[in-house]
């Protein structure tokens, strides 16, 4: 053996030193491999109980969760308490302009736990009435349910002031600036992106849908396609790490089918002359037309997978209809493509699937009233209608539907005019979640204090306050919930949700 | 083989040398032709006029000077740096007659004259005494109303200077070019912070005044806070400051009617 030489040579010196060098980065290498092994090492909850879905219905803009849900005392015998000194009166003295009247108003009867461990029918709060829309076909058929009704058959469940957050926040603290609060507060690209991720401390990455998919995916996945699905161009939601399961996008609600084999190829394999065989013809084209360097290689795979998968659901879903029918919106297309992928889920393999679906203009600075209820009602409509789609594909016990939105708005408005004024951007708002196997007809979280100026407000100042709710509920908290319920454990929620040591809320047994 | 690399390095160095040194051959100074790059486009301008004398006047254009009968000759020609005329190439960019000598006329040595930098009227910064008024700045058209930033001045709000004299279309025109010049502070603090501020109206000016303290963001908003602190426009109603998921910035003046979102807004 070559003895070790105390006077080295160049040659000798240049080798030890990138035989060092090659040390220090396999050690690095091993460290991020025995991370990475805890994260898909254990066994997955979800190999033996059956299928699972969640549904995200992403409101942009920042939903007006203040008059989605409101304060109203109904006594036993049906009469609303309005006058001075009720919460109502409070509500409507705070709110002004953008105040809904009590007479529209659709009260609910949600359950309060009491002391013997059960549960009081409480009637402090109604709905904003667009909720009770369900949606009715030409024929004057009811097609579905609304969210109210839906609500009060212990199907859905409402989660009071969720919102992003560092950690737990005070008025005092957030005031002092005692604690990290998330960064750009009031932004809407940052907001939604923090929402979607959850990480309100780090710059976007990866969304929490993507990571619970990246951990689940072995068990519950499929090679055909990803279980991260959105029906609404690429969603924040669904970014993972694992480049096999990104998230496959349907473009608003609708998966193309004319790449199929019976539309743009003919029996012997031409090209047909109609404009699906023309665009089949394209997309082969530059499939095997060369592609320079890595980068170009990469995106001729990732190409052919996209025409893959999309010819692969093309295919399932092909000459599929609901069984009930949809209301055509926005919404209600992209719910109808999710419950034909349910219904279908046999046929793509998959035990489990996230869906991402979205529905814009809730930024409501301006005409305010009319804009928020034809958007509640057209959420009521469509959700109402999936739930009853999964009632008959007999799966409503298995799909949790969820609202998440920007943030929520200010509760005085920012102008004089009943017709032109809204809200401005808030911090927390109210949730709504919807599923068989929810613990429903209950208002989870805590609700703030509806003062503005309060003890709840990001401002201590009546006089100035905008009503702006720090959340009681954070992000972190609401999706770990519902991750757990997917099939997550509670090592595998930690790892997903790193932040999450940092809350004890209380009160969050949704599901 | 080492004599040979030096050899080598030398070849190399002398390449060097003739790639960026004057062409010792050229016949034509360079101080002769100044270029200026406009969009990629190389472009020869004339060399600076020849001076004047002292009565004021430009030396005899070679044109005059030509003997009568002899054909113009169109040529620009100009002095080398030893005083003898030479033909320029052919210029169409050239048309000071001054640069067409001829003969052994005296020649003015011409040299290289850079033009005069563009002079930049800068807006005079706002006076903050209350209740001070100013005419408006001299010069513009009857009727119209330029920022002077002193005239509209306002410390609270009940203190709102009017100036009775301008018509109210003067008075949108200052209304617009105030909100521009508020969009302008927040892109120039999206430029150098890489987002823009966002909250109520109050937190942004504490936001861009955190960033920029500058006794220049100051006067800027000096003249157009009311005393919550909120940017207002010239009817005193705070600015709706608000930027999309897109990060497209959007500042609307309620206008002349006081009314968000009403018809009459200013905005972009």
């Amino acid at each position: 053996m070559k003895r070790f030489s105390t006077n080295p040579t160049r040659r000798d010196f240049i080798g030890r030193m990138l035989g060092g060098l090659g040390a220090a980065g396999m050690g690095g290498t091993m460290a991020q491999m025995s991370l990475m092994n805890q994260v898909y090492a254990s066994t997955p909850a979800c190999s033996d109980d059956g299928y699972k879905a969640l549904v995200c219905i992403f409101l942009n803009g920042g939903n007006d969760a203040n008059n989605m849900i409101v304060p109203l005392e109904v006594s036993a015998g049906g009469a609303a308490s309005t006058g001075a000194g009720s919460s109502y009166a409070a509500y409507q003295n705070s709110r002004g302009i953008l105040a809904l009247p009590a007479s529209e108003l659709l009260p609910i009867t949600d359950k309060v736990s009491n002391a013997a461990g059960g549960y009081d029918d409480s009637n402090e709060w109604a709905f904003h009435r667009a909720l009770g829309d369900q949606f009715i076909t030409e024929e004057g058929v009811a097609s579905g349910k609304s969210i109210h009704s839906l609500f009060q058959d212990g199907r859905a469940a409402v989660v009071a002031n969720v919102g992003t957050l560092v950690g737990p926040t005070t008025q005092s603290q957030f005031l002092s600036n005692g604690v990290e609060v998330p960064p750009q507060l009031f932004s809407h690209s940052d907001q939604s992106a923090q929402w979607q991720s959850s990480l309100c401390d780090q710059p976007f990455r990866t969304g929490w849908g993507g990571r619970i998919a990246d951990m689940l995916n072995d068990c519950a996945g499929t090679p055909n396609v990803s279980m991260a699905m959105s029906m609404s161009g690429f969603g924040k939601l669904l970014i993972g790490e694992n480049p096999s399961v990104g998230q496959y996008v349907a473009n608003r609600g609708k998966i193309a089918a004319f790449i199929g084999n019976e539309q743009s190829l003919t029996s012997t394999g031409a090209y047909t002359d109609n404009l699906a065989g023309i665009m089949r013809r394209g997309f082969d084209i530059e499939y095997e037309r060369p592609h320079a360097g890595i980068l170009g290689e990469s995106y001729r795979d990732l190409f052919n997978q996209t025409l893959s998968k999309t010819e692969f659901l093309g295919g399932v879903i092909a000459g599929e209809t609901n069984i009930n029918l949809f209301p055509n919106s926005s919404l209600g297309n992209q719910l109808s493509l999710v419950a034909k992928l349910i219904s279908k889920r046999e046929t793509i393999g998959q035990k489990r699937q996230i869906f991402f679906c979205s529905l814009g203009s809730w930024d409501t600075h301006s005409k305010h009233l009319e804009s928020h209820a034809a958007l509640l009602s057209e959420l009521s409509q469509a959700v109402g209608v999936f739930y009853k789609e999964l009632e008959a594909l007999n799966v409503e016990d298995d799909v949790v539907s969820f609202t998440t939105s920007d943030f929520g708005r200010t509760y005085t408005p920012n102008g004089d005019d009943a017709v032109l004024s809204g809200s401005d951007h808030g911090w927390g708002s109210h949730a709504l979640v919807v599923g068989g196997a929810l613990n429903g007809r209950q208002i989870f979280g805590a609700m703030p204090n509806l003062t503005p100026g309060g003890p709840d407000d990001t401002s201590n100042d009546a006089s100035t306050s905008r009503g702006r709710w720090i959340p009681t509920t954070s992000v972190d908290e609401y999706a770990a919930k519902l991750a757990s319920w997917y099939g997550l454990s509670s090592e595998e929620l930690n790892t997903v949700f790193p932040n999450l040591n940092r809350f004890s809320s209380t009160n969050l047994n949704f599901l | 083989m080492t004599k040979f690399r030096w050899v080598l390095y030398g070849l190399i160095l002398i390449g060097v040398i003739l790639a960026f040194a004057p062409n010792p051959f050229s016949t034509v100074p360079r101080e002769e032709f100044g270029s200026t790059q406009e969009d990629g486009a190389l472009r020869s301008t004339p060399s600076a006029p020849a001076p004047r004398n002292a009565n004021g006047d430009l030396p005899p254009s070679g044109l005059s000077s030509m003997p009568s009968g002899d054909t113009q000759d169109t040529r620009r020609t100009a002095p080398n740096s030893a005083g003898k005329v030479q033909v320029l190439p052919r210029n169409d960019h050239a048309t000071d007659p001054a640069q067409v000598v001829t003969g052994t006329a005296q020649i003015p040595q011409t040299t290289r004259v850079r033009a005069p930098a563009q002079v930049v009227r800068k807006r005079p910064p706002p006076d903050l005494t209350p209740n001070a008024t100013t005419p408006p700045v001299t010069g513009s058209k009857p009727g119209t109303f330029a920022m002077s930033g002193k005239s509209e001045i306002f410390v609270g709000t009940k203190q709102l200077i009017r100036t009775p004299n301008v018509k109210p279309r003067g008075r949108t025109v200052a209304a617009s070019e105030q909100r521009i010049a508020v969009q302008n502070s927040l892109y120039e603090f999206q430029r150098k912070n890489r987002f823009f501020p966002a909250g109520e109206n109050a937190e942004i000016v504490k936001q861009l005044l955190a960033k920029d303290p500058s006794a220049t963001m100051i006067e800027q908003l000096g003249g157009m806070l009311n005393d919550k602190q909120e940017l207002v426009d010239v009817w005193g109603k705070p600015y709706f400051i608000h930027t999309d998921i897109n990060n497209r910035l959007e500042v609307r003046s309620s206008g002349p009617d006081g009314l968000l979102f009403s018809d009459d807004d200013l905005y972009e």
